[in-house]
């Protein structure tokens, strides 16, 4: 019988058979979702690279490990050692090395691609601010001025978020319960919905479809079905969506008007509350035709002001109170002058987080 | 061709350095300053982040009535090591006397420290401040706790002549472990009632 | 050729005074101690794998029709990954490590026999406490392995049982095991090394639970006390973890990857000792680069105290770059230890026994969970992959394809030494390909889901339909894995009675266990050989041969180049 020693046995060609049909005639983007907006695109291409890098890497080591398992077969009838070669300083160098360049290399384009997907832009830029708030088991988007969109895992449809294609967006995530993660597989990234801690994110969709989306950290009983959607749409159909939507409007709220308003806002936190009782501010009501002024408090750490506007605080039809005259600041207290206003419905926010945003009712 | 036998092995061994229970007390300890570096590193990411410290309604805490007992604890400390000396010479009687000693101030600390808390007005409840105030002191007054059962079993052995001035391993883990317990009450006492 | 001494029977050696039972509850001898660590371990491992069947039971039907209850389903996942992290892995390595590593350094036993045996013995309580959560009528813990607050933190519901509180207090009891372990191996290995065995004659087995040990004693105390203060905010109105009362969720992610982290070290770094070990046994070369193992092996233990945020990059609140850097250098260490392992088997004279084939199993599976590592490590993709099953496939690429395969090699590798018998190598083969095709076919449709946007710990999905082509074929190869430990353990059962009697040294091999008898006598060794290289054994298997020759008159053929 011919020594077995320089054939490939049936095991090794399987599996290489196995890896070179996967790797090589399989497409790098197998199964990975695809990416709709700008960001995801950028992850796509890094993710595209980094696995033909690990290909290589993979068919290089394997092949190593199955050519010495071929080659240096021992025969049958071969007693006597091999020599006992203990290292190669320069060989190990070598490959000290390559790998140092590789990680070098990875992380070069790793933090690249992080910065342009992290980079929070400037908020004139934004075309809108939308609320994300985790919920057992469920989501809120809140467009700001309370017009909220809201539904969950006890519901037959799952909510569903609308933003406008090609324009640049920003999600702000909170949760006032347990953590949770937003995910849409198709924008290729996710953030963590912590509570105590707000999280945003700017994004931009640039296809326009009904994309799913879902919790994608633990919540608890009904965790898997946290889902919802993302339909994006054009920028006018956006804005006829929000215009339509029913905000909160101070409905339950039984304070009188006054033309002497407080507002506050907690060290370090991105919200408006209430001076005395601490609970976030939704509404405040002032009397028709009158100047009102808001004595505001800043409890440092971050810079806020108070606008008043009508429409939502990425989209406003008129200001009536704004930079540079609602000036920022970064603690104390300030008084800001509202000039008289018609009956109606407006909104106040803060101009540097506009998602801290409120509804400003003249009665 | 040489082999070592059986008695060798046994005997043989490496008798340089630390003997084994002292650096199996040193590793014990080097784990025990990890348990206490995760409760610190909790406390000071939480006061990092509070707005204020203490919170509203609450006075800084007093420190001189701790800074009493944390004197008698740095002073136990030197009576213990008053005591692995002594047994250094093979003084039995002095090893008993000051084990004894270093005992009484422990549970004198004890004490105080349940003093202490009978005094504050605020509870492991109440927030972030009694949270971790109470876990950090609690936890340490459970190593005292265990330092002292420590300590006593230590005072039987030497009652009974069981140490002499070759064999006292547990003297020396003994007061080992006791001056860890201090150093972490030193660090805790600045951390908690000192630094503004 | 060495004869194979007569193995002494165990009535001859020593009277039987008490039963067997009694013996083995009542001992302090590190070897009864680590066969009771491997029993007990390998009985988690199966309670972990019935888990995981039904895990994956769950999620052969998008809409998870099984358990129709998603907090049955929570308790199953939690349970699996705790039975499997908690009480296999990183047990079953102090189990061999408790058998061998006094043997490798030429001990007569552990440093500290009675801690060592209450380190053991508290690994049946925890179990018990960790699963009497099925006692409660909240069931055991489900907030998965991790226990994260705030959903842990007692308000919230889906972890407001007493299961999650027992869950606490196992786990703490599994951490005082650990610690007394690692500072016993620690103290054993640095005071009771025979003479002439210097660290760096060491085998890399033991050099890896010493790192291992250290990584134990320094981080695990860390978990401990993050424990501690979910416990207190659970039971005693503590708010560490409670944003709504001051406290900070994220703090206990950090406090507990800074274990957790180290933590895959501890369960992986033992079986790349092993594969150091018998690597070079079957390729008939000592290992290419000893030195550069353990500063490999030094270098990823310290690595390894610098990367815990990795798993927290989507958090949005760890310095990003800095973790992710750190996290790709430990791909430096583990890419040496590839290329020394390679170097060893060229220019080897090798043979494909069981040992070897796991090994090599080992060294192709944990090469993909290296590479899928990489990608979670750029944190760009890991945006994407975090918590999704490419992390599934991730984990069981390192811990089933590395650990597990590990494992499996050491049981094939040291069985003749702890029993005196092989195991079956026809049976051993059958399991390999078994367990190598289930695990890649259960595994590997995982990735795909991964970057499709499956999330982890989910009982049910509906978002994709192709999900459950995929899902499917994944859990017909977890019922493979499954199928497949059943010859393994006819094998154990069958050699114990009657497989081939091995004799002292049977793989030919180079560390000291492999000098004294198979099993070996109570006190160890009736006598070591000189210590002059890391392999002594494989030093004076050449000097007798050397002295036979010699008594047999001159031959022409020898070991060539034995001493190159």
């Amino acid at each position: 019988m011919r020594p077995a020693g320089r054939r490939l046995p049936a095991s090794a060609r399987v599996i290489l058979g196995l890896a070179a049909t996967l790797l090589l005639t399989g497409c790098a983007r197998t199964g990975l979702a695809e990416p709709v907006t700008a960001e995801g695109k950028k992850v796509e291409s890094l993710y595209v690279v980094v696995y033909y890098i690990a290909v290589l890497i993979f068919l290089g080591v394997l092949g190593a490990i199955l050519y010495a398992v071929v080659r240096f077969r021992k025969q049958p009838d071969d007693e006597t050692l091999p020599p006992q070669t203990h290292g190669n300083t320069t060989a190990e160098v070598i490959w000290t090395a390559l790998p140092l360049i590789i990680v070098l290399v990875l992380f070069a384009m790793s933090y690249g691609t992080l910065r342009v997907i992290d980079e929070a832009k400037p908020v004139k830029d934004l075309a809108a601010v939308v609320n994300v708030r985790g919920i057992q088991w469920g989501w809120e988007f809140d467009y700001g001025n309370d017009k909220v969109v809201s539904g969950g895992a006890s519901d037959d449809e799952p909510p569903t978020l609308v933003l406008p294609v090609g324009e640049d967006v920003r999600l702000v995530m909170t949760s006032d319960n347990v953590i949770h993660a937003f995910h849409v597989p198709n924008f290729l990234f996710k953030r963590d919905i912590i509570p105590g801690r707000q999280n945003q994110f700017d994004i931009r969709v640039d296809i326009p479809g009904t994309y799913g989306g879902q919790c994608a950290e633990f919540c608890g009983t009904e965790h898997a079905k946290m889902t919802f959607r993302v339909r994006a749409v054009s920028r006018a159909e956006f804005d006829k969506f929000v215009e339509e939507l029913t905000g909160d409007n101070c409905q339950g709220d039984e304070s009188e008007p006054s033309a002497e308003l407080a507002l506050k806002s907690p060290n370090n936190q991105i919200k408006f509350v209430d001076v005395e009782s601490e609970e976030q501010e939704r509404c405040l009501k002032a009397p028709a035709d009158t100047p009102v002024k808001i004595a505001y408090e800043n409890g440092g750490g971050q810079p806020h002001n108070v606008a008043v506007v009508a429409g939502s605080p990425s989209n406003p039809k008129e200001t009536y109170l704004g930079l540079p005259d609602a000036k920022v600041i970064e603690s104390g207290r300030i008084t800001y002058d509202v000039p008289p206003l018609p009956a109606g419905i407006y909104t106040y926010f803060c101009q540097v987080h506009p998602n801290m945003s409120g509804t400003y009712l003249v009665q | 061709m040489t082999t070592a036998t059986t008695e060798e092995i046994a005997t043989g061994g490496r008798p340089e350095g630390m003997s084994m229970p002292l650096l199996g007390m040193v590793l014990f300890i080097a784990s025990e300053v990890m348990f206490f570096g995760g409760l610190f590193a909790a406390y000071f990411n939480i006061r990092a982040q509070a707005p204020e410290w203490p919170p509203s309604g609450l006075e800084h805490l007093h420190a001189t009535i701790p800074g009493f007992f944390t004197v008698l604890l740095v002073l136990s400390s030197v009576t213990m090591q008053m005591a692995v000396f002594a047994i250094r010479r093979g003084n039995v009687r002095a090893l008993t006397r000051w084990t004894a000693v270093t005992i009484a101030l422990g549970v004198v600390f004890l004490c105080g420290q349940v003093y202490d808390y009978s005094t504050l007005d605020f509870t492991i409840r109440d927030g972030v401040y009694g949270s971790t105030f109470y876990t950090l002191t609690g936890f340490h007054g459970a190593h005292v706790f265990g330092g002292v059962m420590y300590l006593v079993v230590v005072l039987i052995r030497s009652m009974t002549g069981q140490f002499t001035a070759r064999h006292h391993a547990a003297v020396e883990g003994a007061s080992m472990y006791w001056h860890f317990v201090d150093v972490v009450w030193i660090a805790l006492f600045f951390t908690l009632y000192v630094l503004k | 050729m060495t004869t194979t001494a007569a193995r002494p029977s165990a009535a001859a050696h020593t009277p039987q005074p008490r039963s067997k039972l009694m013996d083995y509850l009542t001992t302090t001898d590190h070897k009864k101690i680590g066969v009771m660590y491997l029993y007990f371990s390998f009985f988690a491992f199966l309670v972990g794998g019935v888990l995981a069947l039904l895990v994956r039971s769950q999620l052969a039907q998008a809409d998870g029709a099984v358990f129709t209850d998603p907090d049955t389903y929570n308790q199953l996942f939690t349970m699996h990954a705790t039975a499997m992290l908690f009480f296999f892995i990183i047990p079953i390595w102090a189990g061999f490590g408790n058998y061998i590593v006094p043997l490798q350094i030429g001990a007569l036993d552990m440093a500290f026999p009675r801690i060592n045996a209450l380190s053991f013995w508290l690994l049946p309580a925890a179990f018990i406490t960790v699963f009497a959560g099925y006692l409660t009528g909240g069931g055991p813990a489900e907030a998965g392995w991790t226990e994260y607050p705030t959903i842990t933190t007692g308000h919230y519901a889906g972890a407001n049982g007493h299961g999650t509180d027992l869950w606490i207090v196992g786990i703490l009891l599994v951490g005082i095991s650990s610690t007394l372990g690692a500072i016993n191996f620690l103290v054993t290995v640095f005071k009771m090394r025979a003479p002439g065995m210097t660290m760096f004659r060491m085998p890399l087995f033991t050099w890896n639970i010493v790192v291992t040990s250290m990584l134990t004693a320094l981080a695990l105390p860390v978990l401990t006390s993050a424990l501690i203060m979910l416990f207190i905010d659970r039971n005693y109105g503590g708010s560490f973890y409670d944003p709504a009362l001051g406290g900070n969720a994220v703090l206990y992610q950090n406090l507990f990857w800074f274990y957790s982290h180290p933590a895959v070290y501890i369960m992986i770094l033992p079986a790349f000792g092993l594969v150091s070990e018998v690597l070079p046994v079957f390729s008939r070369k000592p290992l290419f680069g000893y030195k550069a193992f353990v500063m490999a092996t030094a270098g990823i233990g310290a690595l390894g105290f610098s990367v815990w945020a990795h798993h927290m990059f989507t958090t949005g609140a760890v310095l990003l770059p800095f973790f992710m850097f750190m996290t790709a250098l430990i791909a430096v260490p583990t890419g040496v230890k590839f290329f020394n392992w390679i170097a060893t088997l060229f220019h080897g004279k090798l043979t494909f026994e069981t040992p070897m084939l796991w090994c090599l199993g080992f060294m192709s599976m944990f090469l993909i969970g290296g590479i899928n590592g990489m990608f979670a490590a750029q944190v760009p993709i890991d945006y994407h992959i975090h918590d999704s099953y490419w992390i599934v496939a991730h984990i069981h690429y390192v811990l089933f394809g590395g650990s597990v395969f590990g494992v499996y090699a050491a049981f094939y590798f040291w069985f003749p030494k702890i029993t005196g018998r092989f195991l079956d190598e026809k049976i051993g083969k059958i399991q390999f390909w078994m367990t190598f095709v289930g695990f890649n076919v259960a595994f590997f449709p995982m990735h795909i889901l991964g970057v499709a946007g499956m999330p982890r710990r989910i009982a049910s999905y509906t978002a994709d339909p192709q999900w459950e082509l995929l899902n499917q074929i994944s859990t017909v190869g977890a019922f493979f894995i499954g199928v497949s430990t059943l010859p393994f353990i006819y094998n154990v059962i069958l050699s114990m009675r009657s497989g081939k009697p091995a004799s002292a040294d049977p793989w030919k091999a180079n560390s000291l266990e492999w000098a004294t008898s198979s099993p070996p006598p109570v006190h160890n060794f009736d006598s070591l050989p000189p210590i002059r290289s890391e392999r002594p054994v494989f030093d004076a298997r050449i000097e007798r041969e050397a002295q036979a020759r010699l008594a047999a008159g001159p031959s022409p053929s020898g070991p060539a180049g034995a001493h190159a």
